[in-house]
């Protein structure tokens, strides 16, 4: 028996406690995430526009997809379609707030361990993440916790003089993404341990959504994702339904990319290829990003693009985005107003079981080096299972 | 570096003859009449109060050159202040002189060092979750957080988790790190603004006292959207007080400092000929009502009120 505590150089806290065998081999593996807040509790009888902003704060390094998952909760509850234009903003500020937590993941918590005196490159680094962060706060205020998201579109469409910035910022991420960020991943040597069966979970929002689960391809229905109790942890073990069987699926940069058709099905889900999927995945993400804002209709008198809409008496919804770690799912009911439901399954669930299968067989020093490679967020992934107060 | 500051705001309402919404609120809460170079004077004294100390490149640079040992503690939090830090632009040579001996996000190290000069702690307090801070101590964030205090020199609360209790007080196990320690300075904010936590650090190495930032706010002054027509629905262009808006009571100079997006005199003077400003801070900028996230009631629910 090893622990494994604190977990360092990721989001969170968590623990892992691990066997191994008389080769410091890892046999078995238990997560123990830590220090739970329990959104889930007391977003119950809260008012519904409210979550956007409240659910955000489970997060600081991807607040935007839990802002977006629920307006769009709210929005498929009270049968809200947003405006295309107010879609793209939105669609620009996820890509902004995946392109600042790939570069962040890399150079401050990966690849310390894989780059000598990373720390002499943070320079550059910093300089695009920042810019990126800069993006989410021309969009939304601030780069952290962005306003200006709420049910029914977006607050403020941007300017031109803005969207003109922003994409001198998208070509300077785009340059460090393609010149220094991913040539540096490719040429960093990566162990190749931290393999699992390879089954993968993409919900799309940038590649096709689906779910692979050893080599065979399945619709990615939300309805088949389900939850249970993690033992000893405030973690959830979320798993897909296949004709009665569950499966734990890898949510992920790697598993849009395969998943996506982005890269070969038959990749082998290890740790240097989870970092790579990260950076190959903003190197499409930040092109995507670019189209969108080229696409952007701007308005210079300060306007918003807000659907108006009744408030159900009773209703529920679902609201579905990939955030930079993996699928993201809200699940909210409301009723006279109050929120009534609120169930968060979100991408580090996707991977709690996942970490665990993919610590098997590897040595035990590197056990952090697997757990990095998914980009755990264990503050997003402290939850518990829903319990229905009637 | 003991020389108070006040800083420099600029109030037009003297030449200003629209109908202010603040002096009402002022008149309401003082029970009689006052005049506008009264009301300037109050808020004027008000601001030099609760702004927090900013100083200059080479003054940040000056204080730092002490190398300071930092340590960062998380407890029920988001990480999202780690983020505003690291988003400070000057970051690069704040990290080069100073050095993080603890921080679970971007350093390896396991173990609480024996004495650390300044410790910044991050999020709420609880006595009853689990947390496990190094390899063989399974406690929790209170007990955890008094022997941060015995082997820190100085610990700064930042953000409105940890100054306040903020949105994990929502669950009732949750508390201000105030409340179970003593803190030398709290820099409120959700997420703070990066300068804020940069200038508490320097404020902690010089001695400068840290204001209280629990006195009355203004932020009503800076916002852009000040003295326009009020809109009872989001999207429109104009004041969303009746949508929820917190800004008038918010203690907060959230707009002043602002290195992630313009600056309040960036948004000030941008602003065209009908009052509007450039996109950026504050949130009422963009339209979105202010949900008072640097207040100590912080989330004063609901935030939103929509008919």
């Amino acid at each position: 028996m090893a622990r494994i505590a604190p977990i360092t150089r990721v989001e969170g806290h968590a623990k892992a406690v691990v066997s191994v065998d008389a080769s410091n081999v890892i046999t078995s593996a238990e997560l123990d995430v830590m220090m739970y807040r329990g959104f889930e509790s007391f977003l119950y009888n809260t008012v519904p526009e409210d979550t956007v902003r409240l659910t955000s704060r489970i997060c600081g390094v991807c607040p935007t997809p839990h802002s977006l998952a629920s307006a769009k909760a709210w929005e498929s509850s009270r049968n809200i379609s947003i405006s295309a234009n107010a879609e793209r903003v939105r669609y620009l500020m996820e890509c902004a707030n995946l392109l600042h937590s790939a570069i962040l993941h890399w150079y401050f918590l990966a690849g310390p361990d894989f780059v000598a005196n990373i720390q002499a490159l943070w320079g550059d680094a910093t300089v695009a993440r920042q810019k990126a962060q800069k993006i989410l706060a021309l969009l939304g205020a601030k780069g952290t916790h962005s306003a200006a998201i709420i049910v029914g579109g977006h607050t403020r469409i941007p300017s031109a003089a803005t969207m003109a910035t922003i994409k001198t910022y998208l070509v300077d991420i785009e340059n460090f993404i393609n010149n220094t960020y991913v040539p540096l991943v490719q040429t960093s040597a990566m162990p190749t341990y931290g393999t699992r069966p390879a089954r993968f979970i993409s919900s799309g929002t940038y590649f096709a959504p689906g779910v692979m689960i050893d080599g065979v391809s399945y619709a990615f229905d939300p309805a088949n994702v389900v939850e249970d109790t993690h033992p000893n942890s405030y973690t959830k073990k979320v798993s897909y339904l296949v004709n009665g069987t569950k499966y734990v699926c890898e949510a992920g940069p790697l598993a849009r990319m395969i998943v996506g058709g982005q890269m070969a099905a038959n990749t082998v889900n290890s740790i240097a290829n989870r970092n790579l999927a990260r950076a190959l995945e903003a190197q499409k993400v930040v092109l995507l990003a670019k189209n969108t804002a080229d696409a952007i209709l701007t308005y210079e008198d300060a306007r918003g693009d807000v659907k108006a809409y009744t408030k159900p008496n009773a209703a529920s919804g679902i609201g579905v985005t990939e955030a930079p770690r993996g699928t993201l799912i809200h699940r909210v009911s409301e009723s006279r107003g109050y929120v009534s439901s609120y169930n968060l399954t979100v991408s580090t669930t996707f991977n709690s079981g996942a970490i665990e299968e993919a610590l098997i067989g590897a040595p035990l020093d590197g056990a952090e080096k697997v757990i990095r490679s998914f980009d755990p967020c264990f503050s997003c992934s402290a939850h518990n299972i829903e319990i229905l107060v009637r | 570096m003991t020389e108070k500051r006040v800083p420099d705001i600029e109030l037009d309402c003297a030449s200003c003859t629209d109908e202010c919404f603040l002096l009402n609120e002022t008149e309401n809460v003082l029970g009689r009449k006052i005049d506008r170079r009264d009301f300037i004077k109050y808020t004027a004294i008000g601001t030099g109060l609760f702004f927090l100390p900013s100083f200059t490149d080479s003054e940040i640079k000056k204080a730092l050159a002490v190398n300071p040992t930092v340590a960062w503690v998380n407890g029920g939090s988001c990480t999202g202040c780690t983020v505003a830090f690291i988003d400070y632009s000057g970051i690069m040579s704040v990290l080069s002189s100073v050095s993080i001996v603890y921080c679970t996000t971007i350093a390896d190290v396991k173990e609480f060092p024996a004495a650390v000069d300044i410790t910044i702690v991050e999020g709420a307090s609880a006595s009853t979750t689990c947390f496990e801070p190094e390899p063989t101590v399974d406690t929790n964030f209170d007990d955890f957080l008094r022997m941060v205090r015995s082997r820190s020199g100085k610990v700064l609360a930042v953000g409105t988790c940890a100054s306040y209790g903020g949105i994990p007080h929502l669950n009732p196990d949750y508390h201000p790190v105030s409340s179970v320690i003593a803190v030398d300075g709290m820099v409120p904010g959700c997420p703070p603004k990066s300068e804020h936590i940069i200038n508490a650090i320097v404020a902690l190495i010089n001695g400068t006292p840290l204001p209280n930032p629990n006195v009355e706010g203004i932020h009503g002054l800076y916002c852009p959207r000040k003295n326009q027509n009020r809109q009872s629905k989001l999207g429109v262009f104009g004041c969303v007080l009746p949508c929820g808006c917190k800004g008038t009571g918010t203690k907060a100079d959230c707009i002043r400092f602002n290195e992630i997006g313009p600056n309040r005199d960036q948004l000030l003077a941008a602003r065209n000929s009908n009052g509007i400003a450039a996109e950026g801070s504050p949130c009422t900028n963009m339209g979105d009502p202010c949900i008072g996230c640097f207040n100590s009631d912080f989330p004063k629910l609901p935030l939103y009120s929509i008919k």
